[in-house]
């Protein structure tokens, strides 16, 4: 858990990145989270891309893959802890290029390309990606975040 | 250069909110989400007991919204997905949430022909405060076994 940003402190071309890589067990606990309280559908569209090979081959894919969905939860993850507790995340727009698949050694990334202190408060517009071992980006988007004044 | 690609979906869908039920969040469901990206950020993990805004788009609702019969390509696999966070939703809160086909519309690029859907879903807590809206897009497409 990263110490405290303020918006004081952020400069435009400021770069952070954490790393993650999610297993087959941190999938299958993804998935099930509200589980008990669904139709089930949580867990994929019921071809096995998430939880087999054979059903992650029937689609083109080398082995399965963990969803879009966690793929998401990844990147907030990555704001989140960027922003730190005082920070706000107010949106967060990814598009999912590549699949991710169980035990790719991925760095979530941030980079500052806007700050601005107006009615809105202090926020500061950040680009987001996701980087596999082969240097692909599998994920990218944007993400806008307030955070406080340097106390 | 693109070339308009050639589909067929049910129009009647676009637009039409259904809601698709509620979720009581809970603190063993922050728990696990945390546990499963190893987030140990204590505004979720500890005494605060906030969810992470991205919580909203791991529940589900029970059902499904509806279904504008893509016919097309032979998988789906989500495409992009936009959220905006409102209001701190915390174990407790019940939220609902209501969704509509936004739009549906194809792209031709280098891999082909692929068809987009786009969902608009908003979330509400018990005291019907907006806390969350996300903008999800599945894309339709065919694809060989490896």
């Amino acid at each position: 858990m990263p110490e405290q940003r303020y918006f004081e402190d952020v400069d435009i071309g400021d770069e952070w990145e954490e790393s993650q890589a999610p297993s087959s067990a941190d999938v299958q606990l993804f998935l099930g989270i509200n589980a008990g309280g669904s139709r089930g559908d949580r867990r994929g569209p019921g071809d096995g891309r998430f939880d087999s090979k054979e059903g992650a081959r029937n689609l083109g894919l080398a082995s399965p893959i963990i969803p879009g969905s966690m793929s998401f939860a990844m990147m907030n993850h990555v704001v989140t802890d960027w922003a730190g507790i005082e920070g706000v995340m107010h949106s967060i727009d990814v598009s999912y290029r590549r699949p991710v698949h169980h035990d790719d050694a991925l760095k979530l990334q941030v980079l500052v390309t806007d700050t601005t202190d107006d009615d809105e408060g202090l926020r500061v517009k950040l680009d987001v990606y996701m980087e596999n071992e082969r240097g692909e980006r599998p994920v990218q988007g944007t993400a806008v975040v307030e955070l406080p004044h340097k106390p | 250069m693109t070339s308009e690609a050639t589909f067929e979906y049910d129009e009647s869908v676009i637009g039409v909110d259904v809601e698709l039920g509620s979720v009581e969040v809970t603190a063993e469901m922050i728990a696990d989400y945390c546990k499963a990206l190893d987030d140990s950020n204590p505004l979720f993990t500890g005494g605060a007991g906030i969810a992470p805004p991205g919580l909203m788009s791991a529940l589900s609702f029970g059902q499904g919204g509806l279904d504008p019969k893509v016919q097309f390509g032979n998988t789906t696999f989500m495409a992009g997905t936009l959220l905006e966070s409102y209001a701190v939703v915390k174990p407790g809160d019940t939220i609902t949430a209501k969704t509509s086909v936004k739009e549906v519309f194809a792209k031709t690029g280098r891999s082909g022909t692929m068809v987009f859907v786009v969902r608009r879903t908003d979330f509400t807590n018990q005291d019907d405060v907006a806390v969350a809206a996300s903008e999800a897009s599945m894309v339709h497409r065919e694809v060989t076994s490896a």
